[in-house]
């Protein structure tokens, strides 16, 4: 634990979670235009609560 | 007579504490109903496998290996990832991702509350696993078995005993782990935000072509996340067709079932004494927890930063739901607004957060094979 080994692992995580999470929000970005195109290709009724 | 009690003689104190774990889950399983269609098998196959010269995994006798079933089960279900998959098309026909085209912006909050996984890996490697290990370790945090199990297949076959019993326990008591985190995240007046209810009917057309172009996309930007989107949105796209409900009722129910039954099952033959009693097993199931606290902390800091920008607040507790475990989170995040606010109904965008984390989990472990590969 916490020996140098274990650092230079940490330092990949770091690089894992920066472009880990940078991919999801990405994704998720790309699935929210998916959705919005959609959307407007087929447009569907809209009933206000 | 000596013979009749060989069994008995060779018994182990390792291999009797893990058949008392065995039998702590299937307590867990029945009394308390953490996740019991897969605590269950899970338990029972732990006390199976620590049987002495138990005949359900591999033995050796005079000099000639002898397969045992469970360990037939394993290396044809779970190392061949066959298990896994189909448990996909089954969860796959399960989801109904229409509340997410009723408030599409709530699909980031699905990624905001995979944080607990990268956190959690970068933990763990502090711990002394490997990167390997590590991403299957933060992978706990999901929030979704399949997906965990998947990724520790892949990676760490070592520790799939301990993981899987990880991520099934922990996602069973998120009505336990949520609460407390978001309301020290949280002030009583920003649980208590309102949101406006949209009720959309969604296209039918809209509802077909989704699975398809999210397979599509998904596998031209992350080509290693295809077999994992690609399981769940055929699941969903049997649903939605609309000519395949036999099929579809199938994948929900027969088929997830039969699946679900044989993969906590050879999960189990992973956990001998050897194995499960390990200090990483105590750290594994330490860091599980850890990586639960941080998807809800995510999600809720997340919610609150785009707070700072909107002109219709979101309730900060949404961003909690954004994880995987489907519709436990929804519903707790629904019942704590109402604690606050019995006037407060959140289910519905806490269900449309809940299902961007169904999608935003499978898509992290798509990641993650990309990038640890």
């Amino acid at each position: 634990m916490f020996t140098q080994d274990a650092f230079n692992v940490f330092w990949q995580t770091i690089d894992v979670m920066i472009k880990g999470m940078g991919g999801i929000f990405l994704f998720m970005f790309i699935f929210f235009l998916i959705v919005k195109g959609l959307d407007k290709i087929f447009p569907k009724e809209i009933e206000r609560e | 007579m000596g013979g009749l009690f060989v069994g008995l003689f060779a018994l182990t104190w390792q291999q009797l504490i893990m058949i008392i774990v065995g039998s702590v889950l299937i307590y867990l399983a029945i009394k308390k109903e953490y996740e019991p269609t897969l605590l269950l098998p899970i338990g029972f196959g732990a006390i199976l496998v620590n049987i002495p010269f138990s005949a359900a995994i591999n033995q050796i006798s005079g000099g000639t290996e002898i397969e045992g079933a469970l360990t037939t089960f394993f290396n044809f279900g779970i190392l061949t990832e066959v298990f896994p998959l189909l448990i996909f098309v089954g969860i796959g026909a399960m989801i109904d991702f229409s509340p997410l085209f009723k408030n599409p912006k709530l699909l980031l909050f699905g990624a905001a509350a995979q944080f607990g996984i990268f956190f959690t890996m970068a933990l763990a490697a502090l711990f002394g696993f490997t990167l390997k290990q590590s991403a299957s370790i933060g992978i706990i945090g999901a929030a979704d078995g399949p997906t965990s199990i998947y990724v520790a297949t892949r990676f760490a076959k070592e520790l799939l005993g301990p993981i899987s019993v990880a991520a099934y326990s922990y996602m069973a008591l998120v009505p336990i782990i949520q609460p407390p985190v978001i309301k020290l995240l949280t002030t009583k007046d920003e649980r208590r935000i309102r949101m406006e209810g949209v009720a959309k009917s969604v296209s039918k057309t809209t509802l077909i072509l989704f699975p398809i172009i999210v397979t599509v996309v998904a596998g031209l930007v992350a080509p290693t996340s295809v077999a994992l989107i690609g399981f769940l949105m055929f699941g969903n796209l049997i649903r939605e067709c609309g000519v395949l409900n036999k099929l579809s009722l199938a994948a929900q129910n027969e088929l997830a079932s039969i699946v679900t039954l044989l993969l906590g099952i050879s999960i189990a033959a992973t956990m001998t004494a050897d194995r499960f009693l390990q200090p990483s097993t105590l750290i594994i199931i330490g860091l599980g927890l850890v990586a639960f606290i941080f998807d809800t902390a995510g999600g809720v800091l997340f919610a609150k930063f785009l707070n700072l920008f909107m002109k219709e607040k979101i309730n900060p507790m949404i961003g909690a739901a954004g994880i995987s475990a489907f519709p436990m989170s929804a519903r707790v995040i629904h019942n704590l607004g109402q604690e606050e606010d019995q006037f407060n109904f959140l289910l519905m965008h806490a269900v449309s957060a809940n299902v961007s984390g169904q999608i935003g989990s499978v898509i992290a472990g798509g990641l993650i094979l990309a990038l640890v590969s």
